[in-house]
Order: C-alpha cells, then structure tokens, then sequence
C-alpha cells in the first residue's frame, strides 16, 4: 500500500518545509544572532511533530475518521468554544487555548476537522448531490464552527470555511451553474456592503482597521500609516528582489524592520525579496505541485468520501495560497491567514501536515486501475 | 457522480487552479521585472536619509575687518517622533524645560506630519541652563536630540541694523523662484539688508551625511559624508568707527532734545543719516532710528517680540534712509540757485531786494523769512542767501524760474529717482513736482500757482525725497556734478579668501550744470558754516572748511523736521553727509551737531570742547 503514496506531493511538502526554515531564519535575524533563533527552533520542533501527526495520519483508514465524525465534530466544536472562555487575546483576537506549554488554535484544526465531517455528511446521502436542499444542510453543517471563528474575530479563517465547502460542493456533484452563481452572488454582495458603507454609511459588523486592511488593496493611499503602510512595504519588498532577489538574509526591507510580521502572514514578501522571480517563481511551483496533486488524488480516490476530503483539502491549500500570496502581492485583501508550511506557526504546521497525512492516505488506498 | 462528471470536474479543476497560479505569477512578473527597478529605488529611499549638516554663514565685516555679523554655535532641541512610545509624557516633560506649552509642541510635530521620521526641530538656541536640565533628565526624555548648530550673531547689536538686516524661514514666493538654486522648505535666508541681497553668498552650501536608518528613522549607518562649504565673507564700505558715532551722535541729539528745558521737541524720535564718498559713491555710514536688533531674528524671533516690533509707532523696522520720504526744506535751496543761475535768470552778482521777513506774493498772499522777527535779512546776494538762508530770496528766484526749470535742475542734481543703490532694497525714488505732475494727480486742483512755485524754491510743499537722495545730491555737487551710484559692499570673498565680487564706482549720469555756477553754489555752503551762517557755531573751530546748508522742515501739525547736510574739506571733498531728524525744530541745533561729530571721527579730530 505505501508504494501508492504520492511522492510528488511529498517532495514538495518536505522542500516547502525546508524553504520555510531558511526563510524563518531570515525574517527574524537580529544582527549578531545565531542562524537558530528561537523561532527557527520553534518552527523546526512543529515541524518535527507534524511529520509524525502526518505518519499517523497515513496509517489511519480514512473510512474509520468517516464514522468518527460526529465525535470529530463534537470535539472541534468545544475546542472553538473553549478558545472563547480560555483563549488569549494577542492582536486583540482570541485565538489560542494553551495546552500545557504550548498553545494552540482551534482555528486551524477546525479546517480540517470540517473538510472531514462535511465530506462524511454529504457522501452518506444516497443519490447523490441533492439540490438546494444539499446547498443548505451543507451551510448549515458549518454555520456554527464558522460563526463561533468569525467572532474570534477570524474573518481569513471563516473565508478558508466557505472555500473548503466550495471544493467539497464542487466534487459532491452540485450543479455548476447554481454553485458559481451562489458564490458569485455572495461576493457580490460582500462587494456592495463595502460600496454602500464607504459611499452612504451602511454599518457594516466590521471595526474601521479591519474594513481598511480588506480594502486597502484597491488603493494602499486609503490608510498610509497603517494597512497601506503594510501593503506598500510589501510590495517593495518583493518588487526590489528583481529577478535574483537580494540574496539570502540579505533583505533590507525585512532587515531594517520595514516589513512588519515578515515571518508569519509576509513571509513570501521575504522570499521574494531575497531570492527574487526566481525563488518566489519556484516557490509558486512547489504550491502549484501541492494543489495540483490534491486535484487528482481528489480524482482518483476509492470512494465518495475520499474524493470529497481531498477535493475540501485541495481548496483549503488553494485559497490559502491565493489570498496569502496575492496578499503579499497587492491583488488581495489583507486578511491574515498564513502561508502552508512556510509561515511561522505551530497550529497552522499541525493542520496542514494533517491534512497532506489525509491526502496522502487516500492516495495510497486508490482505486486500483484494472487493466 | 458517474466516472465522466467526475472526470470533468478533476479537468476544469486544474484548468481553475492553473488560472489561478498564472495570475499570481504574472503579477509577480510585474512587480519584480517590469517594475522592478522602481521598486529598488523605493526600497533605497526607504532605508537612506541625507542628514544635513549646516553651512556656517558668512560673515560680514565693515572696510577695515570688523565683524559685523558672525556665526555662533548654539544648542538646539530636536524631537525624534518615531520609535517614541510614551510621547504625551515626553511632550509634557519638555514644555516645562523649554517653556513652550504641550500644544505649541504638537503643532510643531503636527506641522511636519508627512516628514516624521526626520527630527522636528522645537528650540533652535537654547540656554546652557536649559542644556543641562534636559541633560540631566535624559531618561525621562525619550526621542529628545540636544545638537550644536551655528547661529547668526551680531556681536555689535542694532548697529547698521538697517544694512545688514535680518533673517528668516523662506517664504513661499521666493522658495518659487529660488528652488532651482537649492533652496529649500525651511531655510533660514536673508530677508532684508545684505544679509537678503547677498544671501547667495552668504549661505555657503550644506554638507550632509548620507545615513542608512531603520524604520523608526534611527541612524545605523553612516554610508558617506559631504562637507559643508562656508559662506563666503561680505565686506562692507562701511566704516564701523563712523557709523557708531552717527547713531550715537543721532541718539544723544534726539534725547537732548527731548528733555530740553526750554524749548523741547518731545516728538524728535525718529531720524536718518547717511554719509558717501563723494568720489566713488561708496556709503561710509547708513543709519535709521529707531532701529531693532537682528540678533532677535537669529534664531526663529519670538511671537511677542514680533509683534512689539510691528506695533511700534515709530516703525523701527523701517529703513528711513532709503525709503524715508521728506520735502528738504532749505537743503533744497541750492537747488534753486542753480536753476536761477543757469537759467539766466540771475548772477552771482546780483543784489536781492532786501528781505524785510515778509515777501508779498500777490497784495493778500504774503510769505514770510523766518528773520522776520529779526527785522529780515537785508540786502543779500546769492552765496550770502544760501549761507543766511533767507526765504525771501528764494521766493524772489521761485518765482522767476518757475516750478519746470527747477523740477529739471532737480532731476540733474538726482532727485525724484532711484539712486541706482542695488545692495539693499527698499529704496523709494521720491517725487519732483512739475506742472504736469500736478494735472495729473490733482484733477480738482490742476492749475499750478505762484505760491507753490515759491514754497518749492524753499523745498516745502509736493517734494518728496529720501535722505540717500539728499546726500547723494551734495555729494554731487562736492565733486563737481558727477551723479555715482551709492555702494556698500567692496568685495566679497569666498573661504578660500578669492574674490568672488568686487564693487566698483559707477558714474550714473553728470549734472548739466556749469562749474561757475557749482562755484557760486559752494561758497554759499562754505558760508553756512562761516561766521554769520547758520550753521557757524556748531563748526567753530575746525581745522578745515565745511561746506554746509541746514534745513528746517515746517509740518503741519507736527514740528519742524530738521536737516542738516554737508561736504568736508571744502576744497578737497571726501565725504558727504545727510542729516534728518523727524520733529527735531531747528536744522542748525539739531542736526548740525551730528555732523559735527561725525566729521571730528571721521577726521580724527579731538572732541570739542565742552559748553558747545
């Protein structure tokens, strides 16, 4: 069976790691500090524990986690709520609960958690995609878990949610024409809250700062001093690498501490930087290697279940890779949710390696090709 | 969902994630290579800060090297913005050191809101006491810069202040036109005097260090340094030595007259002096009282002493020496003469009809001679008329010349125009009556009448001149009718010590009056200061002639104003004076004595002795 694992995807997943390392070691340099700074330590020990959570992961039949999921649901659906009596506020959100030494964000397991037991839910239904009725109970099934992260507040988190749902739906069968149009409605309505707030002061649930970093990306002049600061330090950062970057640990943006949280949400500002078109080029090449495998281990899995996990999976990957890049970028919102693998972060590194344990466990267990 | 949907869906998924991949690439393309060189300036600028380093000024000095105006070092007080965490505490902290309150400290910070992470600049001279409180509050002052910059001094205080003028932060307008030549937003330039006319000069160019900072505006590194180049030094045509005596002399006769016992001039207040080089036009002294003094404006003036300065009656701002404007009263007679004489409508020779004190203009209209209560003049002659000052004379030649003839020997003798002084501004060209002016300016009254004819003979009525006029006007005639355009700098001399500009005399047009007629003038003012003259007394024994005319101003509703003009030696002149004091009575005790004191140093001649 272990012959069927998908060594592309874990080659990219292990040089991601790699990169990541380096990178960190980069973004926190202080002059005169070693290469193994604290947060390369720390980043390298969730490293460490995510390879095992994905060992683990791989030798689980995912077919056992689909009759777990009420229990599976149950647990991350205390495990949010817990965040909100025990949690610890840092940036004025409450995302963590310790756990002994270590502290943990329910957040990111939730995405998993949920690709999982959406993925059980719609695959029992007997027929198939069912309808409007299915687009409901579908929604419905994540309501709770996402209102409880959007009032974190998690806005970044909540969107990942409704992404995994898509990819779920997508590969559940859900007529394209409805699932594009429903999506495509809801963005635009997102669109025209903000116009109408900007132009006639419709009140919107959002505080001014976290309207302006969604924004702010349409024109970084609507708030030099804060989000537009951020985004237009990042985009110098990642336009002066050029073609060859400035070299490694050579970055002045991030050395001189122009680019703020530059080894969590900014890091690829930091590879662009330092290893220019070439580096962020590659690095883009890895995460296209990442979803692309997703795709077609969502393609060629041995059962309804499977197929949908991964294919929730695959676009949980995507859109984090989308926003958080694009972010870096200028051609997306400033949301806050970090890069697969890369950013600093042991909930996230525990999640995500979780999640490539699952694809990689519905890979081995593929549908056998008969010749 | 059978194997084909499925199928389809895997295809349009990847088709979807390609799409996705190739946009965040593309932007990437576009960031890095097509603008990628922008965005390395960007990140240049980002972390590299010119610093400046300050130009001393240059100095400048009168003919002999004195110092006039000098560069000081004095403390000033900067505020580093960024980085400063608890910044209501440090602002409170500090307005009790420097005596400024929180809000004024605000706008400062304020006012430089786009340029935060360069220091903001609080106090720009400190006491050493102010120095050390902050010093010694150093932890509680976060952010707080104390550094030495040169500053303007005056170490000779309101002298020349008039000349030297004062500095400022350049304004709008001139930062316009200006810009192309390095000036900046926030520069401290030259508003007034030489220290304006002269300013390229003077400025020098800064230096800076090219710094690398963070992004809190901190210095890390030090990447390269330009020093700065020294203004180069301006030396003056005036002499330090006279011009003290001349303010000195104006002050002290002022006071006196003021406080006279019995018969006072409360108002005499304000005046005027200018001394040339009959020669060359270079100006010996310049002075204007009231005067301010510039040391106040050396390091930003404070709002109360501007305003004290602007609120002053007695304007002391104002240059009265070339933008004064006042009818010359008698000074103006030998004006007359000339035109009476090269008009032909007299000769030297000539015996006026006796002055009785009263001249009958028309049966009703009389003027009268201030010898009036003397019993009149008598019988005079020209130089006699011009020594005596007798008003019946002048009407009687008023009236035969006629205001157009004199209004021309006016102009050739300067007046009614700029007198081509360049090196500081304000001067105003004044007025010379004609009939054509008074058409003009006064459509209900343009006829021109006799009586007006003789009040300007005397140098009353439409005249309005300033004291450069008037002295470059007896300057004119010790020289024998060469008009020069009045100078103050000599040379001015870069640190290397090479002369980068040199005054020279310049001729700016010759009097059409012939030398027979300059000789009558000169006897008459050699006769002024003769026994029997009306200025004898205050020139009694000098080793040389002077050759003078005094002049009293009548105003009405206020008293007379006083001048007292004159070149000395008379036969070999080397300098020319102008005197005016503003509601000083009587030329020959007010102003006179100015003179007197101005040639004794000027010559270097004992003091008189006392009881004069």
């Amino acid at each position: 069976m272990l012959r069927n694992l998908d060594l592309r995807l874990l080659a990219a997943v292990l040089a991601l790691m790699a990169l990541s390392v380096v990178t960190i070691a980069s973004a926190t340099r202080t002059s005169g500090g070693a290469f193994f700074s604290q947060a390369v330590r720390q980043q390298m020990l969730w490293i460490l524990v995510g390879l095992l959570a994905m060992a683990v992961m791989i030798f689980i039949d995912p077919g056992d986690l689909s009759r777990l999921s009420v229990f599976i649901y149950v647990v991350n659906l205390l495990a949010l709520l817990a965040v909100g009596f025990l949690g610890s506020s840092v940036l004025g959100a409450q995302r963590w609960i310790p756990i002994g030494p270590f502290r943990l964000q329910p957040s990111e397991l939730a995405k998993v958690f949920l690709a999982i037991t959406l993925s059980a839910s719609l695959a029992r239904r007997e027929g198939g995609f069912g309808g409007w009725r299915s687009f409901v109970m579908s929604f419905l099934h994540i309501a709770v878990p996402l209102g409880l992260i959007l009032k974190q507040p998690d806005l970044g988190t909540s969107l990942v949610l409704l992404a995994v749902l898509f990819g779920i739906l997508f590969f559940a069968g859900a007529p394209l024409g409805k699932l594009f149009g429903l999506y495509g409605a809801g963005i635009a309505a997102a669109v025209l809250a903000v116009v109408l707030h900007l132009r006639f002061g419709l009140p919107l649930p959002l505080k001014d700062y976290q309207l302006m970093r969604l924004i702010v990306f349409a024109n970084p002049d609507l708030d030099p001093l804060q989000a537009g600061y951020h985004l237009r330090q990042s985009l110098i950062a990642v336009g002066s690498g050029r073609l060859f970057g400035k070299g490694l640990f050579a970055g002045v943006q991030s050395g001189l501490d122009f680019l703020p949280m530059r080894h969590t949400d900014f890091i690829y500002s930091v590879v662009a930087e330092e290893l220019g078109l070439i580096g962020a080029g590659f690095l883009l090449i890895l995460y296209l290697i990442l979803v692309w495998r997703a795709v077609l281990i969502a393609g060629m899995a041995r059962d309804r279940f499977c197929s949908l996990l991964a294919a929730g999976l695959a676009a949980m990957f995507a859109f984090h890779i989308l926003v958080n890049v694009g972010m870096t970028i200028g051609i997306m919102p400033i949301t806050g949710i970090p890069l697969p693998f890369m950013s600093y972060g042991g909930s996230a590194m525990l999640a995500n390696c979780m999640a490539v344990g699952l694809l990689q466990s519905i890979a081995a267990r593929r549908k056998k090709i008969l010749f | 969902m059978e194997p084909r949907e499925l199928e389809k869906r895997v295809k349009i998924s990847l088709a979807l994630v390609a799409l996705v991949f190739l946009a965040l690439f593309s932007r990437l393309f576009e960031l890095q290579v097509v603008h990628g060189q922008r965005y390395d300036d960007l990140s240049s600028n980002n972390r590299l800060r010119i610093l400046p380093i300050s130009a001393p000024r240059g100095e400048i000095r009168d003919r002999d090297g004195q110092v006039l105006a000098e560069t000081r070092p004095a403390f000033a007080v900067s505020l580093m913005h960024m980085g400063v965490t608890d910044l209501d505490r440090t602002i409170d902290s500090l307005s009790g050191i420097l005596g400024m309150t929180p809000e004024e400290i605000r706008k400062r910070i304020e006012a430089q809101r786009d340029r935060l992470y360069e220091p903001i600049l609080l106090k720009s001279d400190i006491p050493p006491e102010m120095h050390t409180m902050i010093e010694e509050r150093r932890l509680d002052l976060p952010g707080v810069v104390v550094e030495v910059r040169p500053i303007r001094y005056y170490p000779q205080g309101k002298l020349a202040a008039h000349v030297l003028g004062y500095l400022g932060e350049i304004d709008q307008a001139s930062l316009l036109a200006l810009e192309a030549k390095g000036y900046h937003a926030g520069d401290i330039v030259g508003k007034s005097g030489i220290e304006a006319t002269f300013d390229e000069y003077l400025r020098g160019s800064d230096g800076g260090r090219q710094v690398e900072v963070d992004s809190r505006g901190r210095p890390k590194r030090v990447m390269g340094r330009i020093e700065p180049q020294p203004g180069s030094t301006v030396l003056l045509t005036l002499d330090a030595g006279l011009q003290r005596v001349a303010e000195d002399a104006l002050r002290k006769s002022m006071e006196s007259l003021r406080t006279n016992k019995y018969d006072p001039y409360p108002n005499a207040r304000a005046g005027a002096v200018v001394a040339l080089d009959p020669s060359t036009g270079e100006i010996l002294a310049l002075a204007s009282e009231p005067a301010y003094d510039p040391n106040l404006f050396a390091s930003r003036i404070s709002a109360a002493d501007w305003q004290a300065l602007q609120g002053d009656p007695l304007q002391p701002m104002l240059d009265r020496a070339v933008s004064g404007l006042y009818q010359p009263g008698s000074a103006f007679k030998m004006v007359t003469a000339i035109a009476g004489l090269e008009t032909g409508h007299t000769t030297g020779r000539e015996v006026f009809p006796p002055c009785t004190g009263l001249y009958h203009v028309t049966a009703r209209d009389v003027k009268r001679c201030w010898a009036l209560k003397y019993g009149g003049h008598g019988a005079l002659n020209l130089v006699n008329a011009i020594g005596q000052s007798c008003n019946s004379v002048f009407y009687e030649l008023g009236r035969r010349v006629g205001i157009d003839d004199m209004a021309r020997y006016a102009r050739e003798l300067g007046f009614g125009q700029l007198t081509g002084l360049e090196d500081i501004g304000g001067e105003k060209a004044g007025l010379v009556p004609t009939t054509d002016w008074k058409r003009r300016a006064f459509p209900r009254d343009p006829q021109w009448w006799l009586s007006e004819s003789l009040d300007a003979a005397i140098g009353q009525g439409f005249h309005q001149y300033t004291p450069i006029q008037v002295a470059n006007y007896v300057a004119t005639l010790a020289n024998g009718g060469a008009r020069y355009r009045p100078f103050l700098v000599r040379q001015v001399l870069d640190a290397g010590g090479r002369a980068v500009y040199t005054g020279t005399p310049s001729v700016t047009g010759r009097a059409a009056i012939s030398p027979a007629t300059l000789d009558i003038v000169r006897s008459g003012m050699i006769a002024v200061t003769s026994p029997g003259g009306t200025a004898a007394a205050a020139f009694s024994g000098f080793p040389f002639k002077v050759a003078g005319k005094t002049g009293t101003v009548e105003f009405p509703g206020k008293d007379n104003h006083s001048w007292f003009v004159c070149y000395a030696p008379a036969d070999d002149p080397r300098i020319a004076i102008a005197i005016l004091i503003e509601e000083g009575g009587s030329g020959s005790l007010a102003a006179a004595p100015v003179a007197r004191a101005m040639l004794g140093e000027f010559f270097d001649l004992l003091p008189a002795p006392a009881g004069d």
